[in-house]
């Protein structure tokens, strides 16, 4: 029992660090800062994942460098603050070789911060290279995500969950405006080709009795992977209407979400509705609304609502270096606020 | 710049002032969407457990499994009686009327009435589950603890052998003195109410009837319920249906100095063989512990044929104290059991049992 306990107390840190999530689509901390909303503002670089109609905004060269971006839920994330504060503890307990006094130790300190609530942790970077012309774009990018999912729950004889995926993409995007009248039409599209480690982490409801050595070995099988996102944006003065199709190759009920926006120099704000076509979800577990001010240009602040959820953030652009944090909801099931919905705490860094 | 820097700080505090306020865990729509049909309110109970929100899962786990029971609209109130105090005649009526729904569901199950299959069935599963959970967590019936406990007792037994001495005492006759010490402090480790316990027994059991990879789980959980119901109804003195510190037993095993359970060495055993029993002369109570003992021997019995792979090496151990329980169950009925008067007399019928079989390590 020692040993088992050892192990789910490990693991349940570990995930932290090693695990992520497979996500073909994009959302960058901007974006997850304004409640998930960007189909219809669609006016600056996230367009390349919610709106590729909108790279052709008149930007001109973009070089963005990777960003690292770090998210938790406040269980992992206050076990792994704590367990970064005491690693000299942790290796003292570890080195003692003393299972009891090991797994008393884990158990007393950060089982209980980690057992009964779902926790989620997920890593990001993108970076790109392009032109957004304003009447074409054309840009290269990148995106790398990890997500891993835990769950232990609150039984007498606890149950595990822990699901962990990873997907590199490269990706080619194109958009072409043409100016009706006042208004301006534009349409985009990407190409994505990458690969997918779809379940690096696969378990269910294991008891916490049936856990055994090779339980926790990672699968690291991948497979290559490629689809195509059509995007159609309208614009007039600072109104915009916006359209995206995502991964239309293969998915079985389209996946089509909508937006208008209205956008200033210094303010954006914007209401996006997913999963058109999904008649599984409820139209209030579809909604998104999102806005962005920057007030000076070293201070970007975001706000949102997802699905009922609030979200928000603070980016600051020292120079060359950017700062940001911010909270926001991973949502899950059909039913705003019924899901297995987890805050989600981040913090990055961008170039 | 100076303007710009204490601008920054300010934006940095409201977004931390935020992250801990309640508006991070309030969705605005969720009031006006919840979800209607049976399954698609179990799954939601089932997810409100799993992200902590306690109330949804009560509330929509005891609508799904009343609404099969009798297709009524209006749930009991669980919730709020799991809230108020434990020892209030009306929240023990709520709890046994769920108690007994859900025992109701589990034997339309067991008769056919209801597939486990059906959208009936699976969201009853996802129901129980939710509500297990979400009751341990309202309750705070913290496996973290019991575990604790029975690791700081691991720790001082394995330090000292005049516990052994202490409690062989006490203990002569079952498979283990240590084990039965321990298990006697587990089970005394978090506060405990009869009609919860009856309750989470009933579910667990309802969980267990669907099978599976996870039955062993539920079925280890049912004893263990099973057990924390007896517990309660032996060593409650004062006859409020609720163990607590006020209880009798507490003087003997609990420092309160340290507001910690004794160390094993320091419990005065002497004063626990002489404690009276709660089940002395209440026949009523001594059935509904025997109903309790029977199940559990039931699913003891039912964890053996869902041992999993890599605990058959103990079915035989398991199997060795099966034979213990279904002989105790045997020889004892609740007349028998009320009849004995402290915890001596439990003892000395045990001793009696087993005398000449049992091994005292």
């Amino acid at each position: 029992m020692s040993k088992t306990l050892f192990v789910i107390a490990l693991i349940s840190l570990v995930s932290v660090f090693a695990f992520a999530f497979d996500l073909s689509f994009y959302n960058s901390f901007e974006t997850l800062c304004m409640g998930e909303t960007f189909t219809g503002i669609a006016n600056d670089v996230n367009s390349l994942y919610y709106n590729p109609a909108g790279l052709a905004n008149g930007s001109g060269w973009t070089l963005k460098l990777p960003n690292a971006d770090v998210d938790m839920s406040s269980g992992i994330a206050s076990a792994t603050v704590k367990a970064l504060t005491h690693i000299d503890e942790i290796k003292a307990v570890l080195n003692s070789n003393d299972n009891l006094k090991i797994s008393t130790y884990f158990l007393n300190n950060y089982l209980k911060a980690l057992v009964g609530e779902s926790d989620n942790a997920v890593m990001r970077s993108s970076s790109c290279l392009g032109y957004e012309g304003k009447n074409f774009a054309v840009m290269l990018s990148a995106i790398g995500q990890a997500y891993a999912h835990s769950f232990i729950s609150s039984d007498l004889v606890p149950f595990i969950t822990l699901h962990a995926k990873a997907a590199a993409y490269a990706q080619l995007s194109g958009a072409l405006a043409f100016n009706i009248s006042k208004a301006k039409l534009s349409i985009g599209g990407t190409y994505r080709y990458g690969y997918v480690m779809p379940a690096i982490y696969s378990i269910d409801n294991l008891s916490s009795l049936m856990v055994n050595s090779s339980t926790f070995d990672p699968n690291l099988d991948y497979e290559a992977t490629s689809n195509v996102d059509l995007g159609v944006k309208i614009s007039l003065k600072g109104f915009n209407f916006g359209g995206l199709w995502h991964d239309l190759l293969n998915s079985q009920t389209p996946d089509v979400r909508i937006g208008v926006g209205y956008v200033t120099k210094k303010f954006s704000i914007g209401l996006d509705f997913e999963k058109l076509f999904n008649g599984e979800y409820s139209i209030f577990r579809r909604i998104h609304v999102g806005t962005k001010y920057t007030p000076w240009n070293f201070l970007n602040l975001y706000a949102g609502l997802s699905a009922g959820w609030f979200s928000g953030g603070v980016k600051l652009n020292l120079g060359i270096l950017s700062l940001y944090a911010g909270t926001y909801v991973l949502n899950s099931g059909y039913h705003a606020g019924w899901g297995d919905d987890t805050r989600m705490y981040t913090v990055g860094l961008g170039l | 710049m100076k303007k710009r820097v204490i601008l920054a700080i300010t934006a940095l505090v409201i977004t931390v002032a935020l992250s801990s306020c309640t508006l991070l865990t309030y969705n605005v729509f969720k009031p006006l969407d919840k979800p209607s049909n049976l399954s698609s309110a179990a799954e939601s109970a089932l997810n409100a457990a799993k992200n902590g929100d306690t109330q949804s899962a009560v509330d929509l786990s005891t609508q799904v499994i009343t609404t099969v029971a009798s297709s009524s609209t209006k749930a009991p109130e669980l919730y709020k009686a799991l809230t108020t105090s434990a020892t209030s005649p009306q929240s023990q009526k709520v709890i046994d009327k769920v108690a007994s729904t859900v025992r109701k569901v589990k034997d339309d199950i067991l008769n056919g009435k209801i597939s486990k299959s059906s959208t009936e069935g699976a969201a009853i599963k996802d129901a129980a589950v939710a509500m297990v959970r979400s009751i341990a967590k309202v309750k705070k019936i913290e496996l973290s603890d019991v575990i604790s406990n029975v690791l700081n007792v691991l720790s001082s037994t394995s330090q000292s052998s005049t516990f052994q001495e202490k409690s062989g005492v006490l203990f002569t006759t079952t498979p283990s003195s240590t084990q039965l010490s321990q298990t006697v402090l587990m089970l005394l480790s978090i506060t405990k109410d009869m009609p919860t316990m009856n309750l989470m027994s009933e579910l667990t059991s309802l969980v267990a009837v669907y099978g599976g990879n996870d039955a062993f789980n539920w079925d280890v959980a049912t004893i263990l319920y099973d057990a924390l119901y007896s517990s309660t109804a032996l060593f409650d003195s004062n006859g409020d249906g609720v163990l607590t510190k006020q209880d009798e037993i507490f003087k003997y095993v609990w420092d309160q100095n340290k507001n910690e359970f004794k160390n094993p060495n320091d419990v005065d055993w002497g004063g626990v063989l002489k404690l009276q029993l709660s089940t002395y002369e209440n026949q009523a109570l001594c059935e509904k512990v025997m109903e309790k003992f029977s199940q559990a021997v039931l699913s003891f019995e039912d964890s053996l044929n869902h041992l999993p792979q890599n605990l058959i090496n103990g079915k035989e151990e398991g199997e060795n104290f099966l034979n213990y329980l279904e002989k105790i169950q045997s020889e004892l009925n609740a007349q028998k059991l009320s009849s004995f008067k402290t915890v001596s007399d439990l003892l000395n019928f045990l001793n009696a049992l087993f005398a000449g079989s049992g091994k005292n390590e």
